[in-house]
């Protein structure tokens, strides 16, 4: 790796003990995947903040204790709780106070007390092009299709490293080729009315994603209004049953206006044809028991966006949750404070709605509700709430508020009867 | 014993019984950290250490927070003895990159090509040198294959 002077002086440690720890991990990680140098990224987006266990937290405040700071503009991911309510969201208090060290560990190196995991919707929104070093799995993914900005998934700790060199070694999704479509993705006898249902994206994501592998899938056949937040909950779905960090969706992401754009002018190497049988068995691995018993519906998985935040606040207006189940939608503290201000905060909790800010189910700890069912409109929370040993049912946003008031729910006919 | 060719990535040496899945692995989401353990009852390892262990799976899905899972089974020396994948995630990189800078441990990471990896069965005793860059391969004896319980493979008199 060819570094510049002044990348070397911070290698040497002429800028701190925590540069030369971070530079030694950004330049080894270009050294193992072939960057033949770094490259300057404007901001970063680090995930190793959430506590997990005392390795993570040991790495933080050593850096912390050395006066490393971050040299970019850094936001921060999810934190394991909702940092002013967490003992209503029966948080154990041993849990919090380890969170809330590895909080401040990450505030003492510089970074903004952003804690989203949806960091493209408020904040440090990157444009077209631009270099970043984000971590969270389906901000990654979002970052690189969505908005056509440059990042690998950046691991825990990589993505610290990023931060405190302002450097990414010049590799994988960072470069014009590793960029191109590699495998194209057909639908076959879906239903229009399918194409265009939320219901939809989460499924084909989790499909698409354990499909491709760690191959740059080019999807053709969605209508072009495809809305934001149905892309971002393919992103999270395909970045959970495999490593999407990339997918072009032709005539709607913005390196994909056509097939040959998205595939550089190259051919595709294999051509992957999804049908309903697939999506089925895709929605089935996420959905599994009847729907009874449910005790947790589960919204914004990702941090749900002011848009849908809006809309479920339009829904459920004057109505109230059933007594039976916990309702409770995670979002980032910035969409929650826009609800407060607007006054749909309001209307959202006297409905009964629970508003979880800062963290989400399946990274704090829910263990104090005994919750056993969970329903939700996120492939990625029904993946991982399903690994943690939770039976989980899969619906769109639409069903999830219809069951949690009390309606009937009425998807299912949209895959069956096709 | 059968050599395989193996792509080094992270160097190092390690030993242990095969741990195999067809599957793809998270660590975060997957793998308990404070056990060590495949905690994730819709996962084909669930139930299985890893400590010790070669595990030997295709390749890493999902979180970007596998890294601190891996680090904190190898700050508590809690980790496999070595990965086997197909394809190396720079994800799964990580993980040992910061062990060794923090607690001067680290775990060997090998690719190896579709026809070697399918050669490994769980049970199998593997030495894993990530520097030559080879997996030698002690196949279990061919009336204990599918006798179930990988977990015996760790016990001693299982190995050479």
């Amino acid at each position: 790796v060819n570094l510049t002077a002044e990348e070397r002086a911070w290698l040497d440690g002429g800028a701190g003990e925590g540069m030369r720890l971070s530079m030694a991990l950004v330049v080894r990680m270009g050294e193992l995947f072939g960057a033949d140098r770094l490259l300057p990224v404007t901001q970063a987006h680090i995930d190793a903040c959430l506590y997990t266990n005392d390795a993570g937290l040991e790495f933080a405040e050593r850096l912390a204790a050395l006066g490393t700071r971050v040299r970019v503009p850094t936001t921060l991911n999810v934190t394991a709780r909702d940092i002013r309510r967490w003992q209503a969201f029966r948080v154990p208090p041993d849990f919090a106070e380890k969170s809330r060290r590895l909080e401040a560990a990450y505030l003492a190196l510089g970074c903004l007390p952003t804690w989203t995991c949806a960091p493209y919707e408020q904040g440090l929104v990157p444009r077209f092009g631009e270099h970043v070093a984000w971590g969270e799995s389906n901000a990654v993914a979002y970052a690189n299709t969505v908005i056509g900005a440059r990042t690998n998934r950046y691991a825990d700790f990589l993505d610290v490293a990023c931060a405190v060199a302002g450097r990414a070694p010049a590799f994988g999704l960072h470069l014009d080729g590793p960029r191109r479509g590699q495998v194209l993705v057909v639908l076959d006898d879906v239903p229009p009315a399918l194409r265009e249902h939320p219901g939809l994206f989460p499924v084909l994501g989790y499909h698409v994603g354990a499909l491709a592998g760690e191959r740059v899938p080019v999807i053709e056949g969605l209508p072009p209004a495809v809305r934001a937040t149905d892309l971002k909950a393919f992103c999270a779905a395909g970045a959970s049953s495999g490593v999407l960090a990339l997918a072009h969706v032709v005539g709607v992401t913005p390196e994909a206006p056509t097939r040959d754009a998205a595939f550089g002018g190259t051919s595709p190497r294999e051509t992957l044809v999804v049908t309903m049988a697939d999506l089925r068995a895709a929605r089935e691995r996420l959905s599994f028991g009847p729907l009874d018993g449910i005790d947790l519906v589960k919204v914004g998985c990702p941090h749900l966006s002011l848009a849908d935040a809006l809309e479920l606040a339009e829904r459920v207006k004057g109505r109230r949750v059933r007594n039976d189940l916990q309702f409770w939608v995670s979002t980032s503290r910035a969409v929650a404070h826009h609800l407060a201000d607007s006054g749909h905060l309001v209307v959202l909790e006297a409905s009964g709605v629970r508003i979880l800010t800062d963290t989400c189910a399946m990274t704090t700890r829910i263990d104090g509700w005994g919750f056993t069912h969970m329903l939700t409109n996120s492939a990625k929370q029904a993946h991982y709430a399903a690994a943690g040993g939770l039976e989980v049912t899969l619906a769109s946003l639409e069903d999830c508020v219809a069951h949690a008031l009390g309606d009937v729910a009425l998807e299912d006919g949209l895959w069956w009867s096709a | 014993v059968e050599r395989l060719i193996a792509h080094p990535v992270i160097p190092g040496r390690g030993e242990g019984a095969a741990l195999v899945s067809d599957e793809p692995l998270s660590f975060w989401g997957d793998v308990d950290p404070a056990t060590g353990r495949v905690t994730n009852p819709r996962h084909p390892l669930h139930g299985e250490r890893l400590e010790g262990r070669v595990l030997v799976y295709p390749q890493g899905r999902g979180s970007c927070t596998t890294s601190g899972i891996l680090l904190e089974l190898i700050r508590t020396g809690r980790a496999p003895a070595a990965i086997v994948n197909l394809t190396v995630e720079p994800v799964l990189a990580v993980g040992p990159l910061v062990g060794e800078a923090l607690y001067g441990r680290t775990l060997p990471l090998v690719t190896l090509s579709p026809e070697a990896f399918a050669r490994i069965r769980t049970g199998d005793w593997l030495v894993v040198d990530a520097i030559g860059g080879e997996v030698l391969c002690r196949q279990l004896p061919a009336d204990t294959l599918g006798s179930g319980d990988g977990e015996n493979a760790t016990k001693p008199g299982a190995g050479p």
